[in-house]
């Protein structure tokens, strides 16, 4: 093709339309004109405009005016920089405002308000506050006599105490309050939404209040039409709606004397003319906002309609109707190209599903519409309402919009120049508004009104108390404390004192259990008990949602069997409907939460438990609480950042309790996807199961049920957690106890920063994931085989029929038995009794075979029914024909009482069974297994942890030597008797190389068969294993994105990685981390110096002059925690301060930021080290060569270590800060001549463009 | 015609060079000179393939703004294919118009652009008949027969060439 055409119109170019070639593309589409690629970026309205083919961004050129001025007039500059100022200032006003009024103002205001509705109940103000507005502020907190006792303070200190303390009381505590109550909020929303759409639902609701009859329906319709039928008459309508009017009023008038004659006949009828008069109302209401429609057609088709219902053709129809909706959707395809269209379907289309076709707006609520269930068309009737109210809302809400954008629109042209824009200001202050009034409503109704039902509950109950038994009673409590207080410790502690732990227990059990109740009961039956605490307030306000369900349980009850088994209709109908909702929510609400938050918690403590004897050194608390509490113990106090809150022990509770189910779970998957004969698992439900609905099942089955179902797996974790690992734990821990002293456990976990970074380095390149996989299923593949082997569930377990397990071995004697040498002739197998016999014949024989046990019938897979494996576990022949007659008798007992789990109708199962072999004592064996798979993972975890502590230490060891050397203290901390987690995790990398040289290694012999089979097995996942980790730093790009924010980015190993060179890996790295580390600490030292030498210095030399000014000369280093003390001696320093960190902290933070970004989000074509130099290194170089003076200033302090004080303050300083009002004044100037070049920019785009034109791709070279 | 709009210009050089230079298995043009927004084409089966030996006409309807939105094709007599509708229309990523799909289901360079031609659609139509994509299945039923009975899919469509051959 020699002629050059513009790929879009075919056209050939003209004088002036020359064709240009804007992209990569080559060949007939290499050119195109201007113009035609202009229309079709606009027509195809992308955000970017790239090529469609090769996916080169094109470029333009902007083409100025040519009357545009040299220099753009200072007015129109001027102008471009108000503008600008203002709409930055606004824009930050409204963030700001935003922020306050969400982020700081709503949850003090929860607080706030939740204060005043505590003092409005107890009537009167806290304790610790009597003032109103310290108790506002600070509530619990006895704030008086903190302050009394600071009074000798300094202003700073005490207003710092003062936000600090009501941060702490206040401001952190509604905040999460409030994000607790969002987030359960939306739970309970979205879990209301799936409760009400279940199916279960509403045959629950139809089964306690019966079908609603259809009489009311009637009504509903005769008004419906007459009130039509005179807006017919009236006539004030045009052609259009009245034709609809008609037809409306006629298809009324025709279900109404369906549901007449339905009534008569009581068939199912008037279930489908209902449903037909339903559809068409749509149809009408719809047509009021299409006046495309053609409604003759439509009412010609009509009486086909009637034929279609029965048309076993008809889906197929509605099929074909959907997918041109869809089709036509696609095309964009406007309406009249829609009609003709229409035409042409027509005979091929079912006329039904042409009726339902043509409506345009409400097309998808009708095709939902058809897929819901028949039985509920009164349902549907309610739903019809509400589309169409949903629809003429819809219209209005766009109309509104509409109106408010032109509103914004004009306002906006106004302001903006004005520079002020009331929107922005008004929106945040009304949701703030509206914010606080829901939260006071919310408060009131969730919180106050179940307070007061408690009190009101516990006070009656106090005074009924005090009446009947009016002494006893009141005096039980305090004889029981005084009793127990006083006798029972002592006793105790003489029993119990040869073990100190037993009477720490129970002196614990007393003092932290059981005395707290005693009072608490105690408290709250007293009138005279003022001050409740929190404990005793959750407790009332529990009482009071307690009441307050239970007057909904007895209200539905009555309203359910009020009318002794007949339909409840009208307004009960609706209040129980209602009620109905709020409780089944509630309940799946409940056994959610205890599923998804209790549990995990519960699991997260007992774990907390079981590792405290690995990394507490001693079982205390920090305030000094006993040994006891370790009950309560948590890593929160070794762990910086997290106060020693409950709120923060619960998160951290819930956190690992849910990663240890997580783990628990995905443990039992691959043993069950790959070492178990399928089946084996039936009673657990796997999560790929069709039959979980985890909704439905909760909504469906008795609250009881679920709660003992959901206990019975609380005691199998707790057995697990508490036996599984903490016995572990603690035996390791009194096992390596040596007179006082610990000898591996606790494990040190030191949190510097350093650390950290390591930390982080090691669990990075953790990611070779399949490996660890693969090696994991062949160990516990192994273990399997060889623990079920040894108690003969091999056929039962795992599947493999091993002939020898199918009976015991008789030995001569128990010498024989022991030895275990001599083998017997399995070919034939004798009884017990015979083996006896033949024992006292043959002097020689020294074991027989003895089979036992039988064969049984168990499920074939996963997904067998519960009623199914009710007949199975029976006892067969190897082929297949019972050994009693206990069968039919189970089938009968199944007749007797079919229904027991009606309600668990599961859609697929997958019946059927297979005959496996059962040893006797069946339940010990199984027992046995789960024992010894415990004693194969504790093996596993302690030989991998004490090799990697092995292979870990000599390199923690020389670490920590080579940074002594370097100035150091790093090991002084360090006690290297403990076990550490540096060099466990060091260790355990060291394995994990090993293990996959090893792997490697194995893989290039050629050799290992199971491991190329797993291999196989292991699928797609597997094929990245070849690229190595180049491809997988891309795959999972958390955790190499991680590692590249701490000095670490395994992008940069691409190429090392590819052959998989460790040591170029090492290297690379090390070098990476190195520019890093140096980049990071020369940004430190150049801010940390600015700050010190050029302000502080000066500072100090001016308020010192005749003082003593010794000690801040030398204290150059910037240390954290003297940081109030040296830097900010007064407020003009800290004013200083703030204003110099605009020019350093500022540029360092955006520099880190931009950096962090690029490279983040930049993807493997940024080249890490060459970005880092330009964007990272240089600024901080020219920064530095900038206040060089300063620098100057430090090497002479350092080097020459000025003797002469005066020399120092009266030099220096002054030269530095100079130095730096010169640096400031060079940023300051920069900065605006960078701005200024922008406007212009700007000025020039805004009002000299004449066009844009695409350049050619390539042409700049 | 006075002044030729740019899609009537596009179409006729696109028929002049399909006249020109015909892809082997195609045959297409305007129906009438007066209207060329109107084509009919006429698509031989692919060989090894059920359709083998068919002829099947089609219409290609071009919207005004061609080349900037995408022409419909439709079978007539409709065809029994996973990626046709039972009415005849074609269902490929090419003849859906440009933008982001909302349900990521198509690239963007898989769908409609005005560097596509006519050429272009009826090869694609061509290879998709020898190829069905199940995952995007325009007839659902067609989808289930060829998945899950291939041989009647097979006889099927055998069946219709044959009839429609007239034998």
């Amino acid at each position: 093709m020699s002629e050059r055409t513009c790929r879009i119109c075919r056209g050939e170019a003209t004088p002036s339309q020359p064709l240009l070639h804007p992209c990569k593309c080559r060949g007939s589409i290499k050119y195109t004109h201007q113009d035609c690629l202009l229309e079709w970026l606009k027509h195809s309205n992308k955000s970017t405009s790239k090529c469609d083919i090769c996916n080169t961004p094109y470029k333009f050129i902007t083409i100025y005016d040519p009357d545009m001025p040299d220099r753009i007039p200072a007015k129109f500059i001027w102008e471009k920089f108000v503008s600008m100022v203002s709409g930055t200032v606004i824009r930050v006003m409204s963030v700001l405002l935003y922020t306050i009024c969400i982020f700081v103002q709503i949850p003090i205001y929860w607080k706030f308000i939740g204060r005043i509705y505590t003092w409005a109940i107890d009537g009167h103000l806290p304790q610790a506050n009597p003032s109103f507005f310290d108790a506002l502020l600070f509530g619990e907190f006895e704030f008086t006599e903190a302050v009394a006792s600071m009074v000798d303070r300094a202003y700073w200190d005490i207003l710092y105490f003062k936000v600090s303390k009501f941060f702490e009381y206040t401001y952190a505590p509604g905040l999460r309050y409030v994000l607790i109550c969002i987030i359960s909020h939306i739970a309970l929303f979205i879990e209301h939404e799936w409760v009400v759409r279940d199916e279960g639902f509403n045959k629950l609701l139809l089964k306690e209040v019966g079908k609603e009859p259809r009489v009311k329906l009637m009504e509903v319709l005769e008004q419906a039409l007459t009130a039509m039928e005179n807006e017919q008459q009236t006539g004030g309508r045009q052609g259009g709606a009245g034709a609809n009017n008609e037809v409306n009023a006629e298809m009324m008038a025709r279900a109404l004397r369906d549901l007449e004659q339905g009534r008569q006949n009581g068939n199912g009828v008037p279930e489908e003319g209902l449903r037909r008069f339903i559809e068409e109302q749509r149809g009408a209401n719809a047509n009021v906002n299409d006046a495309n429609l053609n409604w003759n057609r439509f009412e010609q088709q009509r009486p086909e309609v009637r034929e279609g219902e029965n048309d076993p053709l008809l889906p197929r129809g509605d099929e074909v109707a959907q997918d041109f909706a869809f089709n036509f959707g696609d095309n964009d395809l406007d309406a009249s190209d829609n009609d003709d269209i229409a035409d042409d379907v027509v005979p091929e289309v079912q006329p039904h599903a042409r009726a339902r076709f043509v409506p345009h707006a409400p097309r998808i609520n009708l095709f939902e519409n058809e897929d819901d269930d028949d039985d509920e068309d009164e349902d549907d009737e309610d739903e019809n309402n509400a589309d169409i109210d949903g629809i003429a809302a819809a219209a209005d809400a766009e109309a509104d919009a509409e109106a408010a954008e032109a509103a914004a629109a004009g306002n906006g042209d106004i302001l903006d120049i004005l520079g002020i824009n009331l929107n922005n200001l008004r929106t945040p202050i009304m949701l703030m508004i509206v914010g606080n009034s829901i939260i006071s409503v919310y408060l009131f109704v969730a919180y106050l009104i179940p307070h007061m039902i408690g009190n009101f509950v516990t006070s009656a109950l106090g005074y009924v108390f005090r009446i009947t038994g009016s002494k006893v009673v009141g005096y039980i409590p305090e004889v029981i404390i005084s009793f127990i207080s006083s006798t029972v410790p002592s006793y105790i502690e003489s029993i119990c004192q040869f073990h100190p732990f037993v009477t720490t227990f129970t002196r614990f059990l007393f003092t932290g259990v059981i005395q707290p109740i005693i009072v608490i009961i105690d408290h709250l039956f007293d009138p005279q008990f003022m001050y409740p605490a929190v404990m005793e307030r959750s407790i009332l306000v529990t009482i009071g949602y307690c009441v307050l369900s239970l007057v909904i349980y007895k209200l539905m009850k009555s309203i359910a069997s009020g009318s002794n088994k007949k339909p409840v209709m009208g307004t009960p109908r609706k209040i129980y409907k209602l009620l109905f909702e709020i409780s089944s929510t509630t309940k799946v609400f409940i056994v959610f939460a205890i599923e998804i938050f209790i549990f995990p918690v519960y699991c997260g403590w007992l774990l907390d438990f079981c590792l405290a004897p690995v990394l507490l050194d001693r079982f205390t608390a920090p305030n000094g609480v006993d040994i006891a509490s370790i009950l309560a113990t948590s890593l929160l106090h070794s762990v910086p950042f997290l106060d020693d809150t409950a709120f923060g022990k619960i998160m951290l509770y819930w956190v690992s309790g849910t990663l240890y189910m997580l783990f628990f779970a995905l443990f039992v998957g691959m043993v069950r996807d790959k070492i178990l004969r399928p089946g084996v698992l039936f009673f657990i439900r796997s999560p790929d199961d069709p039959n979980a609905r985890l909704i439905h099942d909760a909504l469906v089955k008795p609250l009881s049920l679920q709660l003992s179902r959901i206990y019975l797996s609380a005691k199998v974790y707790t057995g697990f957690i508490l036996v599984g690992i903490g016995g572990v734990t603690w035996l390791l821990r009194y096992c390596f106890q040596e007179a006082n002293y610990n000898v591996v456990l606790p494990l040190q976990i030191p949190y510097d920063f350093k650390s950290l970074a390591i930390y982080f380095v090691l669990i990075g390149s953790l990611h070779d994931k399949d490996l660890y996989i693969r090696y994991s299923k062949l160990y516990w593949g192994k273990v399997f085989e060889i623990s079920t082997h040894n108690l003969r569930l091999s056929h039962f377990i795992i599947g493999k029929l091993v002939p020898q397990e199918r009976g015991f071995i008789a030995y001569r004697n128990v010498w024989e038995q022991i030895l275990g040498r001599s083998l017997p002739d399995y070919s034939k197998p004798v009884t017990y009794r015979d083996a006896l016999k033949n024992f006292q014949e043959d002097k020689d024989l020294k074991a027989c075979f003895v089979p036992d046990g039988n064969y049984v019938r168990v499920p074939d897979n996963d997904t067998v029914s519960r009623k199914y494996i009710k007949k199975l576990f029976v006892a067969v022949t190897k082929d297949d024909k019972l050994l009693s007659q206990k069968q039919p008798q189970s089938e009968q007992d199944q007749e007797d009482n079919p229904d027991d789990d009606s309600t668990d109708d599961e859609m697929t199962t997958n019946n059927a069974y297979t005959i496996v072999y059962r040893p006797p004592n069946f339940k010990m064996r199984c027992f046995g297994l789960i024992v010894m798979l415990w004693v194969f993972a504790v093996l596993l975890i302690l030989i991998i942890a004490f090799t990697s502590l092995l292979l870990g230490r000599p390199i923690v060891r020389a670490f920590y030597i080579i940074v002594d050397v370097l100035g150091s203290s790093a090991s002084q901390n360090f006690d290297f008797r403990l076990a550490d987690l540096k060099s466990l995790l060091v260790g355990f990398n060291v394995q994990l190389v090993l293990l996959r040289l090893w792997d490697k290694a194995q893989n290039n012999n050629d050799g290992n068969e199971v491991l190329r089979d797993a291999r196989r097995g292991m699928g797609a996942g597997e094929q990245q294993d070849v690229g190595g980790a180049a491809v997988e730093g891309g795959n999972i790009p958390g955790v190499g994105r991680i590692g590249g924010f701490l000095n670490f980015n395994p992008l940069n190993f691409a190429d090392a990685a590819g052959n998989n060179n460790i040591a170029a890996r090492v290297v690379q790295f090390i070098a990476v981390a190195s520019v890093h580390i140096v980049t990071f600490s020369l940004w430190m030292l150049w801010i940390g110096s600015i700050h010190k030498i050029c302000i502080d210095l000066p500072i100090r030399a001016f308020i010192f002059k005749n003082g003593e000014p010794q000690s801040y000369i030398q204290s150059v280093r910037f240390t954290i925690n003297s940081f109030k003390n040296e830097i900010l001696i007064s407020n003009l320093s800290i004013v200083i301060h703030l204003f110099v960190s605009m020019f350093t902290v500022l540029p360092f933070c955006k520099i880190q930021f931009k950096f962090m970004r690029d490279v983040i989000a930049g993807g493997p074509h940024i080249n890490e080290a060459s970005y880092l130099w330009k964007k990272n290194i240089k600024p901080v170089c020219i920064n530095i060569l900038l206040t060089f003076p300063t620098i100057v200033a430090i090497l002479c302090e350092i080097v020459w270590k000025f003797d002469d004080q005066t020399q120092k303050l009266y030099i220096h300083p002054y030269l530095s800060s100079l130095n730096l009002l010169g640096f400031i004044i060079y940023r300051f100037v920069s900065g605006v001549m960078r701005l200024l070049k922008k406007i212009n920019i700007k000025v020039k785009n805004e009002k000299y463009v004449k066009g844009k034109a695409i350049e050619n791709f390539g042409d700049e070279d | 015609m006075a002044v030729k709009s740019t899609a009537q210009k596009r179409l006729l050089k696109e028929y002049q060079q399909l006249a020109r230079d015909p892809p082997p298995g195609i045959v297409a043009g305007p129906i009438s000179e007066d209207n060329l927004f109107h084509w009919e084409c006429l698509l031989e089966g692919p060989s090894d393939t059920p359709y083998e030996n068919g002829v099947f006409p089609a219409s290609l309807k071009f919207p005004s703004d061609y080349p900037l939105s995408p022409p419909v094709l439709k079978f007539e007599p409709p065809l029994l294919h996973p990626n046709i509708y039972a009415d005849g229309t074609v269902c490929i990523s090419i003849l859906h118009a440009p933008g982001e799909d909302p349900n990521q289901y198509e690239r963007p360079e898989e769908r409609w652009s005005p560097v596509q031609s006519i050429e272009k659609i009826l090869l694609s139509v061509m290879s998709m008949l020898a190829e069905p994509n199940i995952e995007s299945g325009a007839n659902i039923d067609a989808c289930k027969l060829w998945r899950d009975s291939r041989d009647q899919y097979n006889k099927q469509i055998r069946d219709h060439v044959r009839k429609s051959l007239g034998l």
